[in-house]
Order: C-alpha cells, then structure tokens, then sequence
C-alpha cells in the first residue's frame, strides 16, 4: 500500500468573529499551515501542545466537524471537501473519536447498552440480535469491562473510567482505521490511565492507527511511536518520540519537556522558569504575524527571528522550525 | 518540629438516601510549621472533602461527623463563626479547586481581591488597591493585570490571580485544593514554582492537594497517601518516594508514568464505593499482599521510622 491514509496538507483554519455594533471584528488563526501524514500501516501519533495550540482544532478538522480555512484534508488519497453524503458515512464507520469528558458524553437518557447497539444498528455490524449481543461482550470483555456489571446501567452509574473504556468497547466493535483520542484521560485517575493506554496499544495490533491528542509529554512518550509538537497553531517538531524526547531541538519543546514534573524527588527542577518569559500570553498573538511565534519566549532568540518565520525543515531524523538548528546543519 | 495545625480523627460525611457517604472517615496528621505538606491519592478518596473539613467549608448535605481541628490554640471546628472569620484568609486562606473558574466574571480583579482584603481587615480601599498591585506582582504578574477581567486572561493566569487572593494578607497557612490540574505542563510548573516561591518568602505553611504525584516529588517536603477516606502513609518526600511501605504507595508510584520509565502498572480493581467501605483494611479487595488479618481487622496509622507512619498490617507486630 502505497497510500496514505490521512494527509493534511497546508491546512488553515481562521475563526472570524463578525462585527456587530459595539463587538469588534476580530479573526484569530488557530491553524496555520499545518501539514500532517498517517501511514496505514498501524501507529500512534501523538500531537502535543499547551492550551490554545490548535489541538483541538485539528481534531475536529479531521473529523469533518469544521471545514479548513484552506488547505486539504486527504482520506486515502480523496479529498474530503469534495465528499459526498454516502463518502462521508463510510468514513464515519472507518475514523471514530473518543472525547476527553467521559461525564458529556452520554445521554443520562439511555442506558449504556444504547451506545454500542446504535452503533451496531447504524453500520449494519450483524446479521442477528444474538450476534450483535456476543459482540457486545466480547467487546467488553476486550477493554476489561464485565458484562454483566456493565450492561443495563445508566451513565451516572459507571465512573469516569469504566465510562472511557466503555467507549474503548465501541472503538473495538467497529475496529476503524483510525481513532483520533482528544485528552481522553485527562479526567481520569492516574492509576486508571495506565490501563486505558495499553488498550490503545492492543488496539494498534489489531490494526488501529491513533492520533492521539494531548497536553501531556509523559502520555505522549509513553504511548506514541511519533510526535507532532504543536505551538500556536503551527507545527514546531515532528519525528520519533524517542529521538524528539531525548533530544529535543526546538526550544519551546526544550522548555515543554524540562517542565514536566519529574516523580523523583531527587530530580527536581533547577531552574526557575521566569513568569515573565511565560508572561501575558503574547504566544497566541504571534501567529500571523510575521516572526517565530516563539520569539517572544525563546532564550536563544537572534535578531531575524523577529523578521521572519522559520519554516520546518527535514533534518537527520525529524522536522524543526528553528533557525538555530537550521544554522547548526 | 512544631505543628502549625493538626488534625485529629476528623470525620465528614454526606448524607444520602443509602446511609451516610464516609468521605472522609478518622483522618489524623499534623502539618509543621513551613513546610509544603502533599496530600495524594485518586479522585474520590476525600481529598478535597478533607480540605473543605479542615476550613469548616463543607456544604449540606456534608456534615463534619467528629473529629478536631486544632489551629493557632483553638479547635476550628467548635469555633464560633465570626470567630472563625476572623482567622479566615488572614490566618488561613484556601486556593479552591478548579480556581480558574473561581473568580467573578463581571468584576475586575482588582475589586474582587479589594473586596476580600476590606472584608478581611480595616484597611481602607486605596491601601487595598496597593495590596492588590503588589500581591500581583509577587506572582510575577504586572500591574495592569488588576484592570482586567478574568476572561482576559488564560485559566493559568486566573489560577495565578487566586494564588495571589489567597496570599496578600500573607496567612501563616495555606490550603491548595488541586492548584495545577488542568494546565499545561509549564503553566503548572510556573504555578508550581509561584506556590513555593511564596512559601519562602512569606513564610508560609502550605498543604497541597494534588493527584500527581510527580507534582509531589518537585516541591513538597513531606506527604500523606490518602485512599478511601483514610490515610495510608505519611512521610517524608525522599523516604516514601525510595522506599514506600504500603502497598497503595507503592502502586501509586507504579502509576506514574514518567520519561525515565516507560512501563507502568496500574493498581487492579477499582475504588470502594464511600457508602460501603470494604471491612478490615480498605485497601485489602486490591492488594497484592493480603493476609487474612487484612479483611478482619482495619490497621492504624504507627510509626516505622522517623517521620513515617504506615497504616497496614505487614508491618510492625
């Protein structure tokens, strides 16, 4: 196979507010320019970022739940612009989503039961209701959950877990090409992720491909096999997780990865990181301006990094959008 | 070491229509004088409970069943409200969870942190506003901040306006409920590093919730393992994080991923429910190590070493 399975290519996105009366016209770009590749052959991608990087933002791109300002989303090769009605339900069945709020997502309504039979009812899974049960089951039974004590119970009787793994069973029911995860454990306990992640991992060797979107370096080195580092709404760096969390080039993902707090008392930060660098979020301003959008907090910054914007560049074994590292080859 | 507040046997629970919720269910430690006491365990424990017991904050249908509260020579919990307003924010102010989403939208931040300050002493409105400037700036925040609204600002930002609400009248004890969940990984470091900055400079105590225990290790200096309404372990940061003693401990620290150690292991089964806590031990339906004492009799909190109290029977008899 010689296709990809998802490309973005140059995708921008510009959320424009329009003026009205006293409210004032006011456009942010919260992509820009991002270009992003999934093979087919089974992987997890993490997409790394703060708050208000974009990360969401190209989740719901790819999902089709907002349309690109510009640039191309490509499914296997196809356009998803120029889709149709009948293109986009099969591609529903093929990429599927978990959400980070395991409380939002279902309706307090119906049983649990609802989610997977939907499912099951929508895309024709089954020939019959035994079949459809045994599915069931055994879906459950694949993320550790038991039927029986699941099965009948309304949403505010599961806890946050067992409602995200719940959702996991839906993953595995349909077995997609793609799960694109946004934060789904940030609301779960630390004891429970561990589980939920090597789920994700069984999921890759039955042929799930993930993109896995999140805040949290540790997760992303945990579960990855790439990361894409996302920083106001452009790609900064992108290679394998080992290399890219190992030795990092960019500075904003030096900064990321010295910040994440270290579970050893013996190692504990050395430096402290200046409020000011951090100061009033200029970060988010920087994007469509002209310079590096990290100029404002970079340590190493030079005078033509005002001026100009560094695009990525291929290097040895990954991509950066630095100057220095530019220099430096 | 002198104990700047200590609890004894505090109990806090819920009423439902299944009995009493024992969220929180005979919680005993003391927290010394200019330390940063860590408070850990998964959500649901009572961690936050507790903290809402300690500052006699618990809403209906909670009630603080028994216990004591012993802070600057009197016991909070028996005090008469407006006596405990008086200590309150002066003496002992909270960094509530979820702080980002504490603050008033419709006010600026300077008239929200005025109006604790005026409610709180008999300072007049312009030193008010000084207060104000200077405690923003303390944070690492400029003077302008105080103009703004909280939507102006991101949630790390907000978190850092209540952590300066919570210390411009400079309390000798600090309470953070939570303080960094939710952020990004250098908004909390920032916070983080804010909170012990303080710590120093003020010579402030500070107790501080948090769920990751990676948190724990970078400032804390001492830290309690909380588990289903009960402390399991209290010690010192480096002892507990080298050699834990209970087996809870110990699958919390196996939980952690970190970027040292890429294999994790998650604690099998779930947590108790606080309506029915399991009998004996409540940590036994999980543990690895049972013995048959485990599911009879509940282990109390005793010493093992110096500063390190484990509650679990495969240690000490």
């Amino acid at each position: 196979m010689t296709e990809k399975l998802l490309q973005l290519e140059k995708v921008t996105k510009v959320f424009r507010r329009a003026g009205l009366g006293l409210v004032r016209e006011k456009s942010t770009r919260a992509l820009d320019e991002i270009s992003l590749t999934m093979y087919p052959e089974p992987a997890i991608v993490a997409l790394v970022g703060e708050s208000g990087s974009g990360k969401t933002t190209v989740c719901r791109l790819i999902l089709g739940l907002k349309k690109a300002s510009s640039g191309q989303i490509l499914y296997k090769d196809r356009d998803v612009s120029q889709w149709l009605e009948k293109d986009w339900k099969n591609y529903r069945k093929e990429v599927q989503i978990v959400f980070q709020d395991p409380y939002g997502t279902y309706n307090p309504f119906y049983r649990v039961d609802r989610v997977l039979w939907t499912v099951i009812k929508k895309f024709h899974l089954t020939s019959s209701d035994r079949e459809s049960r045994q599915l069931i089951d055994e879906s459950l039974e694949a993320v550790g959950l038991r039927p029986r004590e699941i099965l009948g119970r309304y949403p505010h009787q599961l806890s946050g877990g067992e409602r995200q793994r719940f959702m996991l069973a839906r993953i595995y029911l349909m077995k997609p090409n793609l799960l694109v995860c946004d934060e789904p454990v940030s609301m779960i306990d630390a004891a429970l992720r561990a589980m939920f992640l090597d789920h994700l991992r069984d999921f890759k060797k039955l042929g799930i491909s993930c993109l896995y979107i999140t805040h949290d370096l540790n997760i992303a080195y945990f579960i990855a096999d790439s990361v894409v580092i996302l920083c106001s709404g452009q790609i900064i760096e992108s290679g394998k997780t080992e290399s890219v969390v190992t030795d990092p080039l960019h500075p904003y993902t030096k900064e990321l990865i010295s910040s994440i707090p270290n579970p050893d008392p013996r190692k504990k930060w050395t430096e402290k990181l200046e409020a000011e660098s951090v100061g009033l979020q200029k970060l988010g301003k920087g994007a469509g301006e002209q310079g590096c959008i990290f100029y404002d907090r970079c340590r190493y910054a030079m005078a033509k990094c005002e001026k100009k914007r560094p695009s990525l560049v291929k290097t040895k074994d990954r991509e950066v959008a630095c100057f220095l590292t530019l220099e430096a080859n | 070491m002198q104990a700047i507040l200590q609890v004894e046997n505090l109990r806090v629970y819920f009423t439902t229509i299944e009995g009493d919720c024992k969220s929180v269910d005979g919680v005993s430690f003391r927290v010394y004088n200019k330390e940063i006491l860590g408070i850990a365990g998964e959500s649901g424990c009572g961690k936050s409970t507790l903290i809402e017991g300690i500052l006699r904050l618990v809403k209906s249908p909670g009630y603080i069943k028994s216990g004591k509260v012993l802070f600057a020579g009197s016991d909070l919990l028996r005090l008469k409200e407006r006596n405990l307003r008086k200590i309150r924010w002066k003496e002992l102010s909270y960094i509530p969870q979820g702080c980002m989403n504490a603050l008033n939208p419709v006010l600026r931040i300077e008239e929200q942190i005025v109006d604790g300050i005026v409610t709180h002493t008999d300072l007049s409105g312009e030193k008010a506003k000084e207060m104000t400037s200077s405690a923003l700036n303390a944070v690492g925040m400029p003077s302008e901040v105080a103009g703004m609204y909280p939507h102006e600002l991101s949630g790390g930002m907000r978190q850092r306006v209540a952590i300066a609400m919570s210390t411009c009248l400079r309390p000798s004890l600090v309470l953070a409920d939570e303080p960094v969940t939710a952020l990004d990984v250098i908004m909390q470091r920032l916070n983080l590093q804010t909170i012990a900055e303080l710590k120093e400079r003020f010579g402030m105590t500070v107790v501080l919730v948090a769920h990751d225990m990676a948190c724990h290790a970078e400032i804390c200096d001492r830290i309690c393992i909380m588990y289903a309404g009960r402390l399991m372990e209290i010690g010192i940061v480096d002892q507990l994080f080298q050699k834990p003693l209970h087996p809870y401990t110990k699958g919390l620290l196996e939980a952690v991923p970190s970027l040292e150690r890429r294999r994790v292991k998650s604690i099998a089964g779930l947590a108790p429910s606080p309506l029915n806590w399991p009998r004996g031990c409540r940590f036994h339906p999980r543990c690895p190590f049972q013995k048959e004492v485990c599911g009879k009799k509940e282990p109390v909190l005793r010493e093992v070493g110096s500063e390190h109290y484990v509650a679990c029977h495969l240690y000490g008899d």
